[in-house]
């Protein structure tokens, strides 16, 4: 169990462009400014997070937005190009992966395929030494005057590897599996050894990098709860890449939400989905996906008006909303984004027109996609049961007021407080 | 006349092998009610056509011919006293071995040097590859100097040693270990060294080509493994006995058979910087002495029968003790 502490961490990769040749850039003034303009590639840009002891964090985000490159820092398996890592106030920056006491779990499971499914288990107890109890000669605990077991640095007996070995298959249901290769077990399986190989050394910290993404859904759906009862089980600090908002949602304690190598949005699940701080999360997290309006603002102390890109206007009552930032009352139209969940929206006698283009019945609800005039993208209004709505219809929707988010058009941060 | 009867006779047994073949499987599709496509299966044997004439001519044949004369006391000048002498030529060579004869040098040269040859040659090729594995800037030149042995002639590389191994005072090595004061040796005509200075030889000249192997196959074992076993708490050593060589171990037997097989073949070098001595003579060049010098076709034919039995029994019990079951 550890405290990890990540300070103003980055990871830039040199530009492997090496530009216009020497002879290029001497005599011709655009390759001179190309080469100014080939720029390094920064992966993950001011990476700031502090780790308690026992949490489930996630890092989730779009392909390539720096979250597994952090994970690899954090396992040493990258150098960290600025910044620092420290792990219950040790720095870590410059500690070999081996000496970090961590485990990971890594996408395609990174088993070795010559060895069993006990032998992979087995191995990192097999090649590291570890502070163990003392052993006499007839196999008993050696004990100091105070009774307590006296500690050497060694490597495990046969005997000691066999116990935690089963105990760690116990704890995963592997038992009946352990004398497979990897070849011969299904991805399940296989990720479910990866798994035992990253328990069974009891480390302080553990990284699982995508561990789900190539399991089928439903396996991937049950090996979810089984992970997070794992963690709450060991009470061990979790950190878990994904790129699935899902997984993320349901599992963190708290999730780190990253885009291009800079963060989003650190906060607990309820907190992200309830208060977005900027449009990028807002859409990312929920299914289905956040409905956005272009819209402008004009906003007095009481009322703020809404002018959609048809002209059609609607106004929310300001007590209901959220606070305001106190620069969007002044009067004046202000170019914004209105995002409403596909369920906070209802139909009702007053609001917006859209005519209905499609209708999907999911059983307990029926999403219905609707068009605003002008608008590019079809809204999505999750009504209870089912609808009589045709398409071409006419629908009339009102906002859940409470559950409005309003997101500046050009910085696209929230202005709700 | 008889040898191309013999010939045309031995093709057409050979076409009539392919045609059975071809009528087994036309039997086979009709027992279990299948459709047999005419058509698709003969182009694809006139496609295979070509192979098989040049193989016939080129492989087949000379197996067949030297497997007969192996039988027979054929001299290459004498074609027309050629006759069937049983098992005289096996006899002769088992006495020829029991006397101490230039046979049993011959033995005991190749056998010295496969055992020597094979696991530095491999060794060598490994840790070149793993040198050459490291992306450092540059090593696109080492592995082009690692390889360039590999493509000169060995009628070239022999005579180049000669010159660095000459026992004169200006050659290459003595005059070298002349400026420590070492008097000038005659390296490769030390009956001890000979075989020494011809495996160190083959082994540089072979080593780039399995190197090259080696390294093919270095960047098939996924990266992630090395991961794992460096959080697994792996030194560099124990990521390579433990992700490194077992992911190299189909390749590792490929190459070990290989090697084997053309170091039982050792021949030019031999002949080329030594001659036919005690000290140097090998199966191969002792086979080719035989047969094209001395003109006993049928006694070094049938030296060849019982080193191809012999090389084919050891490839064998190679490929079960190395290769193991599959490793998935």
């Amino acid at each position: 169990m550890a405290n990890l502490s990540l300070r103003h961490v980055y990871k830039v990769y040199p530009s492997r462009d090496k530009g216009p040749s020497f002879f290029k850039r001497l005599f011709s003034k655009k390759a001179r400014e190309q080469a100014h303009t080939n720029q390094d590639f920064v992966a993950v840009k001011d990476f700031n997070l502090e780790i308690g002891e026992g949490e489930f964090i996630v890092f989730v985000g779009p392909s390539g937005c720096g979250k597994s490159t952090t994970l690899r820092m954090i396992a040493g398996l990258e150098d960290i190009s600025a910044g620092e890592l420290y792990m219950d106030d040790q720095l870590l920056n410059n500690v070999d992966p081996m000496d970090r006491d961590m485990a990971m779990v890594f996408q395609s499971y990174a088993l070795y395929p010559h060895l069993s499914a006990y032998d992979n288990i087995a191995f990192g107890l097999k090649i590291r030494k570890a502070m163990l109890p003392k052993i006499d000669k007839d196999g008993n605990h050696v004990l100091d005057e105070n009774g307590e077991e006296v500690l050497e640095l060694r490597h495990h007996n046969k005997k000691e590897i066999d116990e935690k070995v089963q105990w760690a298959a116990s704890v995963l249901g592997i038992q009946q599996l352990l004398n497979r290769k990897p070849g011969e077990m299904s991805g399940g399986q296989c990720q479910r050894v990866a798994l035992g190989r990253a328990i069974v050394r009891g480390p302080k910290l553990f990284l699982l990098d995508e561990p789900l993404s190539n399991l089928d859904a439903k396996l991937r759906t049950s090996m979810r709860s089984e992970i997070v009862k794992l963690q709450q089980r060991l009470g061990t600090t979790f950190i878990y890449v994904t790129h699935d908002q899902v997984e993320a949602m349901t599992m963190g304690t708290r999730i780190v939400v990253m885009k291009d190598g800079v963060t989003q949005q650190i906060d607990t699940p309820v907190e992200l989905f309830n208060h977005p701080k900027n449009l990028f999360v807002a859409g990312f997290i929920g299914t289905p996906q956040m409905n956005f309006f272009d819209a402008s603002l004009i906003c007095d102390s009481k009322k703020a008006k809404l002018t959609f890109v048809d002209g059609q206007t609607l106004s929310l009552d300001l007590n209901k909303l959220p606070s305001l930032y106190d620069q969007y009352k002044d009067g004046l139209a202000h170019a914004i984004k209105v995002g409403v969940r596909a369920e906070h929206l209802k139909v009702s006698k007053t609001g917006i027109v859209m005519k209905v283009t499609m209708s999907e019945i999911l059983g307990s609800t029926t999403q219905v996609y609707a068009n605003l005039e002008g608008a590019d993208k079809d809204t999505i209004i999750s009504i209870l049961g089912n609808t009589t709505l045709k398409v071409n219809d006419d629908v009339v929707i009102n906002f859940d007021e409470e559950h409005v988010h309003m997101f500046d058009a050009e910085s696209e941060e929230t202005i709700l407080g | 006349m008889d040898l191309i009867l013999s010939a045309i006779l031995i093709f057409v047994a050979f076409v009539l092998i392919f045609l059975g073949v071809f009528i087994i499987d036309i039997i086979r599709a009709k027992k279990h009610n299948q459709k047999y496509r005419f058509k698709p299966m003969l182009a694809s044997f006139l496609f295979l056509l070509p192979a098989i004439v040049l193989a016939f001519f080129f492989v087949v044949l000379p197996i067949i011919y030297s497997l007969a004369y192996s039988f027979t006391d054929y001299n290459l000048l004498k074609p027309e006293q050629i006759s069937f002498n049983g098992f005289d030529n096996f006899v002769k060579i088992f006495k020829d071995i029991a006397s101490g004869g230039m046979l049993s040098h011959a033995i005991q040269n190749t056998l010295l040097f496969v055992v020597l040859v094979v696991p530095l040659q491999i060794g060598l090729a490994l840790g070149l590859a793993l040198f050459c594995n490291v992306k450092v800037k540059g090593n696109f030149f080492f592995k082009v100097c690692f390889f360039t042995p590999v493509v000169i002639s060995l009628t070239i590389t022999s005579y180049l040693w000669l010159e660095i191994l000459s026992p004169s005072e200006t050659g290459l090595l003595n005059s070298f270990l002349g400026l420590f004061g070492v008097a000038p040796q005659d390296f490769i005509n030390n009956p001890k060294m000979t075989i020494i200075w011809i495996v160190i030889i083959s082994a540089w000249q072979g080593c780039g080509y399995q190197m090259l192997i080696f390294l093919s196959a270095l960047s098939g074992i996924r990266k992630d493994l090395y991961e794992a076993a460096r959080l697994d708490g792996c030194n560099a050593w124990q990521r390579f006995l433990h992700v490194t060589l077992p992911g190299l171990r189909p390749t590792l037997l490929y190459i070990t058979i290989t090697v084997f097989i053309g170091a039982c073949r050792i021949m030019v070098q031999p002949m080329l910087m030594v001659g036919y001595q005690e000290n140097s003579v090998t199966l191969s060049y002792l086979m080719y002495y035989e047969g094209y010098s001395k003109h006993y076709v049928g006694y070094s034919a049938a030296i060849a029968l019982i080193m191809t039995i012999v090389i084919g029994t050891i490839t064998l019990l190679q490929r079960k003790f190395l290769g193991g079951k599959n490793n998935g």
